[in-house]
């Protein structure tokens, strides 16, 4: 697989921007035949393979083993995504089963809400998202039809959000989410009343359930921002929903649940960064917001680490995790968090202070929670 | 012909991409890969519109002449692939053992052929061992 570069993935951009309807097409013949190896390496490495596919499939001047490669790794992807819905809907079945309540999240539906296909969106793996009291129903049932625990310390679950299943049999991977955040990224967007705004889609005939179309684009915000947008699929998503969904998304909602769950600047920053990418057009009630230094300077340091290729450093990611947040309160914990305790990094007699804290957290503050909210982040264990 | 082929919608999910067909059958575990030609020639098979009348609205639709030897090696071809629903009697003459005849050749040319890759779909995760793992950002984690 040849490398890529800038250009390529700046050539990429524009192919994404021609499909998605907010550019001219690119002039094929007039690139070198030689960049287009960079092109589909870039594709795959963002999982863009459609739009280039989609592209590939009506240009001129690209080379035919070049084009062979995208129609087979397109063909690839949509066989996968395809088995990996057949999987989805057995799992469904069973949770329906079971009346257990039960909502598809991230891959297939995203496929479905900005992509209106199953072949178009590259993903890996199924996320369900469960009710927390739900959990310990649910893991058992995945037992039931093949799925073992992935996570490598099954009992370490404090602080997470999912549990990662496998099943040996077809290698399908399953993540059974109870949050849609880790309680330490510190964007309780549960809260906002996710559970009662879930809308139904229809997979090959069957009716799924997912999140709302603000929720769906306020988790895209809220995922791709966290791994430090390292795929620029994550934003294509953002894009494609602003392009085609934005006439019937609630903005002023979306901004609403935002402000109560703290992350306005994350959801700022994403939908900036899908329109400097993707030239798609903001809606009056964001643009007025964009007016914003810290805002933009977040911008600027991940379009030129998209862009020219080079992922952010993990200081600079670190910083980043703290600054997306919009209150300070929030920003401090996060940066809390981050406090290397280790021995072995000194900070003196600042651990003295952070290592009980830490530790009341861990083995009390769970207690409290049960106790002040009636359950747990953390699900009960199965036997 | 009086024949009505029917495509087959059990066990099948299939998308157009790009103006060709793929098709995974969860029956077979095979996955398809239909051509344009192919995937105009699967969408009639409503069970409904004969041979004869798919070969005449293929003849307007590309139009060329002697349409029905190109939709004959197509039929054959899907019904080899278990893609109809009814089994269809094809003259052995209108297709050879690759599916595709002179006489389909000359009416078409290449461009029109109707063709379809098959494969044995290979597991999710062997689909995807190839791909180079992304960086991982490790998750915030309590520190003791």
């Amino acid at each position: 697989m040849p490398a890529y570069n800038a250009a390529d993935t700046g050539l990429l951009l524009s192919v994404c921007r021609h499909d998605l309807g907010t550019a001219q097409a690119v002039d094929g013949v007039s690139i070198e035949s030689s960049r287009w190896g960079g092109v589909l390496a870039a594709a795959l490495d963002h999982g863009l393979i459609s739009p280039l596919h989609s592209y590939a499939s009506k240009a001129d001047g690209i080379p035919e083993p070049i084009r062979d490669s995208i129609r087979s790794a397109a063909f690839a992807q949509a066989v996968r995504n395809f088995q990996l819905v057949e999987t989805l809907i057995e799992i469904l079945r069973g949770f329906r089963d079971c009346s257990i309540e039960v909502a598809v999240i991230k891959g297939p539906a995203v496929a479905l809400i900005a992509y209106q296909q199953i072949a178009s969106r590259e993903f890996t793996d199924l996320d369900l998202f469960v009710r927390p009291e739900d959990v310990s129903r649910a893991r058992a049932l995945l037992g039931n039809i093949g799925f073992r625990q992935a996570n490598e310390d099954p009992q370490r679950l404090r602080g997470e959000k999912d549990i990662q299943f496998i099943r040996d049999s077809d290698g399908v991977l399953v993540e059974l989410h109870w949050a849609l955040n880790a309680p330490a990224m510190r964007f309780p967007v549960e809260r906002t009343g996710i559970w009662n705004r879930l809308q139904t889609i229809y997979l090959q005939n069957e009716p799924i359930r997912t999140l709302a179309l603000e929720d769906t684009l306020l988790a895209l915000c809220i995922h791709g921002s966290k791994h430090g947008w390292t795929s620029v699929k994550w934003l294509f998503d953002i894009a494609r929903i602003v392009k085609c969904k934005g006439d019937i998304l609630d903005w002023s909602a979306l901004l609403e649940r935002c402000g109560t769950a703290g992350c306005t600047r994350t959801l700022l920053v994403s939908l900036q960064m899908a329109h400097i990418l993707f030239a798609v057009k903001l809606p009056d009630a964001i643009a007025v917001r964009l007016n914003d230094s810290a805002i933009m300077a977040l911008v600027e340091c991940f379009e030129r680490a998209v862009v020219e290729g080079d992922p952010l450093g993990k200081a600079d990611l670190v910083s980043y995790h703290i600054l997306i947040h919009d209150r300070c309160w929030d920003r401090f914990l996060v940066a809390y968090r981050y406090l290397p305790v280790s021995r072995s990094i000194p900070i003196g007699p600042l651990r003295y202070i952070v290592r009980p804290l830490r530790l009341f957290q861990l083995y009390h503050l769970n207690w409290l929670r049960t106790v002040l909210v009636g359950h747990a982040d953390i699900p009960q264990k199965t036997h | 012909m009086s024949q009505q082929p029917r495509a087959r919608k059990d066990q099948l999910i299939s998308e157009e991409v790009a103006g060709e067909c793929v098709v995974y059958d969860s029956r077979q575990k095979k996955a398809h890969h239909l051509n344009s030609t192919l995937t105009w020639v699967w969408s009639r098979c409503d069970g409904a519109t004969s041979i004869d009348a798919m070969a005449a609205a293929f003849e307007r639709q590309f139009d060329i002449k002697n349409g029905r030897d190109i939709l004959l090696p197509g039929l054959k071809q899907l019904a080899d692939c278990q893609l109809l629903e009814n089994p269809l009697d094809i003259p052995y003459t209108a297709a050879d053992e690759n599916g595709i005849s002179r006489r389909a050749m000359v009416a078409g040319g290449s461009v029109l052929m109707p063709a379809v890759i098959s494969m044995v779909a290979p597991t999710p995760a062997a689909a995807q061992s190839d791909k180079k793992p992304k960086p991982k950002i490790p998750p915030i984690k309590i520190k003791i």
